[in-house]
């Protein structure tokens, strides 16, 4: 029989390929496996294997063509009329010069992030009796922070303990203590710079009077203070105070200058990868960049992977340009950093990686408020206020359930979808400080009244910035709730790389039709954005089904209940 | 005619390198040279001038062995034209070496002179007429040759570049070299080891000009020991045949002028790139004003699909560069991934006695780019090693950042030095401290101890050094 064969997915983001030389001729009898064909995409040349043993009946192309991927490359003539189906069967084309392997190698690796400390080298011996304290270990899979504010001076006398400087995590802010009493001999970083964890932040001098030695052992103490993590990591979400409107000190670019230090292999990964060491923190010795580092980036900063143009294409990547002050006596300059920076940053990757589609529904929700004003009382009996997100969170996971493709996330690196066998539902809390979210882990294995006090210790603490920077992460979906303040939907961004993100709406007494009278009804909206790349519209629609259902019927949920 | 992938244009250690490197990639490629594999490293270059380097060192220390009791009656007989037979057989063996590689990897071969005509056609003149090379990608790796100066212009017997002198069969009774330079200082060293009266005439204020001082000033004094005569601060003006041989006029900077007779002259003042007959125009190749090719970090010339390596892109004329760029062409071409030209340590070595090599800034550049610098110093004198070896003259320096202890430069100036300076390529490019080194254990008792020692010494903690700077 006939069999078509085309040209296989060889590889993340290659759509086609070029036909450098065809290695079989028509009428070849070709042997399973055995290459037929070298295909050249943009990043490397590989040899395609054949699919099956047969003889070579027509060449489709010819060299030089340009031909995508799933067209048809050549048709062979197979005697075994069950022959598999030629996709399935093809074997993924290994690409002689790997265009990205080790990134995909390492995938592993993401489960595992915890870097290990940085190592505290001794102090160089010109630095006398002082002592050079380097940004600890802030909490899992956290390789650099930025600077908020300095809470000391050059020349201050600190006792042991006293915070020194605030620092901007992915999500909280800490405050860092000093892990000795002693003289601030010098702060090595200013206030908007990024600091790789294990980077010198100050150098401390000996203890008033006491003149310290440093020997190897006493260098390990910071190490273990910041290790403890819990201690050091006072989490403060500080208000980010603005310095008077001199316009002159602008945030530091987080693309730092001149050579970055990286060593040879390193440089040429991520010329690979198309990063650009300049925006990667590294861990290593003096700051130095890692392959672990770019892993890390990566996976972090998917979207600003690629940016650098890979070899053979000079990059171009223009520097954003100043905007002039159009009446600058009646504008302020007010420092982009800390946690409004930060939520930009994650904003922007989101939109520019997540194909988001909004899809808007409304909610019949008469009998949950009939229901939730009923618990209300016994939950206030307990001390707990109940509202109707923890019915909601339970609805949610009860859908997700049904719809584990909307509990996932791309592990883009490693071309792996990552089903979460767990419910960590994050809720989008509005703070002075700006949009945090704090997460609640295993929410499938928690009651109403658990959920609805954790809900409001939450968002209490989320108001005074008090949160741990662990209570942030891990969501596997968020909810945000926008209908408190107005408003009819909304179309919220993901909070990637989640995959899909719900805006709950005000409930409003709005006309409804039941058997063909028009009645009052509570009327809720519900919008969820969805991850297009990942999840469908039509599983999107059918998730929100499911979801309205628990919450129109809220005697269902019961039936989840554990 | 013939088609092919890619035409490689010198068989240099640019050209041949990059043409296995393909080879390797899968690419069909044609290198085409005028009959040398190896270019001018292999053939009258590098090899053939460390061959007689290493045997002038053998007389050397024969003459000195009786200072450790070893007595030679009378003075070593030296069968010049043995000596370069045997250096030929060692090109030889090069040679042959470099063209079954090249077999190995199905690289085509092609002897004859090269011209550009068109974007991607190439006319040779080879022994049996013009055959026409068509090539989607074009290497050019032609080198540089000599400059000469007038008056004196090269004959190829008695003034002559180094490809001359490799080749005379007679030792000289006594040599002029015209040029302070490195090739001069190697040549004239060697001869002088020989025992060939040599006088060296260099327009700058020191020999090697563009090497640190405090580096050169070792090897001065290694050459006046020797007895060569140094004129710094002076040109040749004038050449005349006298008796059988020649009477150079040399005017110093004072305009007192001197007459010195010898048998031989050298001319060592630089080097032209091979650009001019090369058809570039005809393909829109753009040169810089010296001749030069220039390229951009892929290797590629302002035609897109033309590349340049080695001398013919411009300085420092080193083989090792020709290579690494010849390495980093070819996987551009072969559209490897992540290839580009992002060397940070190019490791320079000068073969004079003692050696020199350098990698990294030097005290004066890393200056000049703003470093904060502090430097730590090892003379070759404390060393064990090197006064097992009667080699104590030389000394190691390192260069690094005051504030955050990167290694920004090394210099050394010492026997061996050569060999000891890649692992400071390696530190630079692996983004080492001083420290680093420092730390890092060096076995003993070697030459290498000392450049751990002269990284102790940038925090002014050397073992072996009674003074700190
Ligand atoms: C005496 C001496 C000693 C040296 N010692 C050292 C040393 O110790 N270490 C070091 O690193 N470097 C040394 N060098 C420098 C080194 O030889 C060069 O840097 C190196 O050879 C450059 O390699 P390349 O591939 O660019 O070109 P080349 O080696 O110059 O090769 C160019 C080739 O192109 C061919 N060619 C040119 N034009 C054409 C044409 N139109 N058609 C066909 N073929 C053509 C030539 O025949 C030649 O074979 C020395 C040089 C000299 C002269």
């Amino acid at each position: 029989m006939a069999l078509e064969f085309r040209l296989p997915d060889i590889g993340e983001g290659v759509a086609e390929g070029e036909i450098v030389k065809w290695l079989v001729s028509e009428g070849d009898s070709v042997q399973e496996d055995q290459p037929i064909v070298e295909i050249m995409t943009d990043k490397a040349t590989v040899e395609i294997p054949s699919p099956v043993s047969g003889v070579v009946k027509e060449r489709k192309h010819a060299e030089g063509a340009v031909v995508p991927v799933d067209d048809v490359l050549v048709v062979f003539e197979t005697d075994d009329a069950a022959a598999p189906a030629p996709k399935a069967s093809a074997p993924p084309a290994a690409p002689k010069a790997q265009a990205a392997p080790k990134a995909a190698a390492t995938p592993k690796a993401a489960a595992a992030p915890k870097t290990p400390p940085a190592p505290q080298t001794a102090p160089a011996a010109a630095n006398g009796g002082s002592f050079e304290f380097r940004l600890p270990d802030i909490g899992e899979g956290v390789a650099e922070g930025e600077v908020v504010k300095w809470l000391v001076s050059a020349g201050d006398t600190v006792q042991e303990d006293q915070p020194l400087v605030e620092i901007m995590t992915d999500k909280a802010t800490v405050e860092i203590p000093s892990p000795r009493a002693g003289k601030i001999q010098e702060l090595r970083v200013e206030a908007g710079q990024t600091v790789p964890v294990g980077d010198v932040l100050v150098v401390l001098s000996g203890s008033s009077g006491a003149s310290q030695p440093t020997p190897a052992g006493v260098v390990a103490e910071p190490v273990a203070v910041g290790a403890t993590a819990a201690p050091v990591a006072r989490s403060t979400s500080a208000p980010v105070t603005a310095p008077s409107g001199n316009g002159s000190s602008v945030a530091a670019p987080v693309r730092r200058a001149g050579k970055v230090l990286a060593t040879p292999a390193t440089r040429k990964l991520a010329r690979e990868l198309g990063i650009d060491l300049q925006l990667v923190p590294g861990t290593g010795p003096r700051g130095r960049v890692t392959k672990d580092d770019l892993d890390r980036f990566q996976r972090r900063s998917p979207s600003a992977v690629g940016m650098m143009a890979p070899t053979g294409t000079a990059p171009a990547r223009p520097a954003p340009q100043p905007l002039a002050a159009v009446e600058p006596e009646r504008e302020e300059r007010v420092p982009f950093r800390g946690i409004r920076r930060k939520i930009a940053e994650s904003m922007t990757r989101s939109m520019y990686t997540a194909v988001h589609f909004t899809y808007v529904d409304e909610v019949d929700v008469s009998r949950l408020v009939d229901a939730r004003s009923q618990a209300k009382s016994i939950a206030a009996e307990q001390g707990v206020n109940l509202t109707y997100l923890p019915y909601i969170v339970k609805a949610t996971v009860a859908a997700l359930k049904k719809f584990p493709i909307v509990n996932t996330s791309l592990d883009e690196a490693a071309g792996e979808l990552i089903y979460k066998h767990y419910y960590h539902i994050g809720i989008a809390a509005d703070t002075p400080g700006g949009l945090v979210v704090p997460v609640i882990k295993n929410a499938d294995q928690k009651s109403l009244l658990e959920i609805a006090s954790e809900v409001t210790d939450l968002a209490t603490r989320a108001r005074d910035g008090k949160l741990q920077v662990d209570e942030m992460r891990g969501g596997t979906f968020t909810i945000t709730n926008a209908g408190n303040i107005g408003g009819l939907f909304a179309t919220p961004v993901i909070n990637f790389p989640e995959v899909a993100i719900m805006g709950v709406h005000q409930i409003k007494d709005r006309p409804v039709i039941r058997d063909g009278q028009i009645v009052p009804g509570k009327i809720m909206y519900l919008s969820i954005s969805l991850d297009h790349r990942i999840v469908d519209g039509a599983v999107g629609a059918r998730f929100m089904n499911e979801v309205i259902a628990y919450l129109e019927q809220p005697d269902r949920l019961l039936l989840e209940m554990r | 005619m013939h088609s092919t992938d890619v035409a490689i244009i010198g068989a240099g250690p640019g050209g041949y390198v990059a043409a296995i490197r393909l080879g390797q990639l899968g690419k069909k490629v044609t290198i085409i040279d005028r009959g040398y594999p190896g270019g001018v490293c292999l053939n009258w270059g590098c090899i053939p001038s460390k061959a007689l380097i290493h045997a002038a060192d053998v007389v050397d220390e024969i003459k000195n062995a009786s200072s450790i009791g070893i007595n030679i009656s009378g003075e070593p007989q030296i069968d010049f034209a043995k000596m370069i037979a045997w250096k030929d057989d060692v090109v030889k063996k090069l040679a042959g070496g470099v063209r079954q590689l090249l077999e190995g990897q199905k690289v085509q071969w092609l002897e004859g002179e090269a011209r550009l005509s068109g974007a991607h056609r190439i006319e040779v003149r080879t022994a049996n007429g013009v055959e026409t090379v068509e090539a989607q990608s074009i290497l050019v790796a032609t080198g540089a040759h000599p400059i000469d100066i007038p008056g004196f212009e090269f004959d190829g017997e008695n003034v002559v570049h180094s490809r001359g002198a490799l080749a005379w069969q007679k030792l000289p009774k006594s040599l002029v070299v015209i040029g302070g330079g490195v090739i001069g200082v190697e040549m004239g060293t060697l001869f002088a080891k020989l025992g060939t009266e040599v006088t060296i005439v260099e327009l700058m204020d020191q020999i090697l000009p563009g090497t640190d001082p405090e580096l050169t000033k070792v090897v001065q004094r290694g050459l006046k020991k020797r007895k060569v005569a140094l004129h710094l601060e002076s040109k040749a003006t004038k050449l005349e045949k006298r008796g059988g041989g020649y009477a150079v006029t040399i005017e110093n900077k004072k305009g007192k002028t001197e007459v010195v007779e010898c048998e031989k002259v050298l001319v060592g003042v630089g080097f032209r790139p091979n650009t001019k007959d090369l058809g570039l125009e005809s393909a829109g190749v753009k040169l810089d004003e010296r001749g030069f090719i220039p390229v951009d970090k892929y290797q590629r010339t302002n035609v897109s699909h033309i590349y340049a390596i080695g001398d013919v892109i411009g300085p420092p004329f080193l083989a090792h560069k020709a290579s690494k760029e010849g390495l980093i062409a070819a996987g551009v071409i072969a559209a490897e991934a992540g290839v580009e030209n992002d060397v940070r340590a190019m490791p320079a070595v000068i073969f004079s006695d003692p050696e020199i090599a350098t990698v990294g800034l030097s005290e004066e550049e890393a200056k000049k780019a703003g470093h904060e610098i502090r430097i730590g110093r090892f003379s070759m004198q404390a060393s064990g090693r090197a006064m097992t070896m009667q080699s104590t003259d030389g000394m190691v320096k390192i260069i690094a950042d005051a504030k955050s202890d990167l290694l920004l430069g090394v210099g050394i100036v010492a026997r061996g030095a050569s060999d000891l300076i890649s692992e400071a390529a390696l530190a630079i490019e692996m983004g080492a401290a001083a420290e680093d080194l420092a730390l890092t254990v060096h076995p003993h008792p070697t030459l290498s101890e000392t450049i751990m020692e002269a990284a102790e010494a940038v925090a002014d903690r050397a073992i072996h050094s009674l003074s700190s700077h």
